[in-house]
């Protein structure tokens, strides 16, 4: 589905979200390590398993673009243009955010990541998930909002050691 | 010079309020993100910015710090004022010579009807710049907009409206409590 929808995709069930064409997240995340605080606006597109994460403040200063193009990944900035295998290393070195960049690309959906184990999963009242466990993350998915005949999350809490990243998304495109 | 023009513009008002309406456009022209904020200035110093729902957010800076909330991250961050991280905020707040540390500044042009005055800006510390230039109109003598480019081409542009500058306002206005349970951070 083209991310100007024409005509609104009426998803049925969760399992749909794994296979989607294309979708785009966007909001606010905050990190919490080490007594630091970062945040950041964020949009994250998708298409099949390539994405494009913009990162920036509340002027839109300090613009960051991630981008995953089949197993390549590359970071652009004002100051940078690098290349790496692993989004997670190369956010971290060049922006200092610790993300669990792979897996936020399923736990953003409200879905576990799939090449890893769920070691705990519950679920709400309406069937949503309400709290994943997983490669030592706690999600937490404070609150969800309808969108395209599904509950998408709207605020994810995960923590790990002594991170913690909040995520507030304000829109969903499918 | 250019500057003495700025700062008299700037000086025609002492405390002004309004609305702001900021528009984040990519270098292909595509909107990331559009906003609306209240706004309220004392000068020189003092600062409130609020962001309205859906990308809420509060910053309130006076002389001493500059605080930062955000009630979707449920975050306060403090910052020391002089670690204001050479934010354009400090053009409407700051007076001369916050101004002259930070920006070369240069007259660029009135309308011919003599209305509009435009000046840019430039950072005088570019290493460490988020933008590569900045556009301050105002019209009629009143703030207009600020229009900041990005090095990756990426488009901030800032209009102002219905500018008060008769606002009664006191520093008192520009102290932040952070809300219980919230995380604050004194960086």
């Amino acid at each position: 589905c083209s991310l100007t929808p024409t005509k609104q995709p009426n998803l049925q069930s969760k399992d749909e979200l794994y296979t989607l064409d294309s979708w785009r997240a966007s909001g606010k995340l905050g990190t919490r390590y080490k007594g630091k605080n970062e945040s950041a606006f964020f949009s994250w597109t998708q298409t099949g398993d390539d994405y494009t994460i913009h990162l920036y403040g509340p002027l839109g200063q300090g613009s960051v673009y991630l981008y995953k193009e089949g197993n390549s990944f590359r970071i652009e900035s004002k100051d940078l243009n690098e290349h790496a295998a692993s989004p997670e290393q190369l956010l971290q070195r060049t922006t200092g955010l610790q993300l669990p960049v792979s897996n936020l690309a399923y736990w953003l959906r409200g879905i576990p990541a799939t090449s890893i184990s769920a070691d705990k999963t519950q679920h709400n009242e309406d069937g949503d998930l309400s709290a994943l466990q997983q490669e030592g993350w706690e999600i937490t998915y404070r609150s969800y909002m309808p969108a395209y005949g599904l509950n998408m999350p709207e605020k994810i809490i995960a923590k790990r050691k002594d991170i913690k990243l909040t995520v507030s998304i304000k829109s969903w495109d499918i | 010079d250019d500057i003495d023009a700025l700062i008299g513009k700037l000086d025609q008002f002492n405390t002004v309020s309004g609305k702001a309406m900021q528009v984040i456009t990519s270098a292909d022209g595509e909107e990331i993100q559009k906003t609306e904020s209240e706004f309220k200035i004392l000068r020189p110093g003092y600062f409130y910015w609020r962001t309205l729902p859906p990308y809420e957010q509060i910053i309130v800076s006076n002389p001493d710090t500059i605080s930062v909330y955000d009630p979707d991250l449920e975050q306060v961050s403090i910052y020391q004022s002089e670690k204001m991280r050479n934010s354009p905020a400090s053009i409407l707040s700051g007076n001369r010579s916050a101004i002259e540390k930070q920006f070369k500044v240069t007259k660029s042009g009135a309308s011919n009807d003599k209305k509009s005055t435009s000046f840019e800006l430039s950072y005088l510390d570019t290493a460490n710049a988020d933008f590569k230039k900045l556009t301050v109109t105002f019209k009629k003598d009143q703030l207009a907009s600020i229009v900041m480019h990005d090095m990756l081409d990426q488009v901030t542009s800032i209009t102002f409206g219905k500018v008060n500058t008769k606002a009664a306002l006191t520093p008192a206005q520009f102290e932040f409590t952070p809300p219980a349970g919230v995380d604050v951070i004194i960086e």
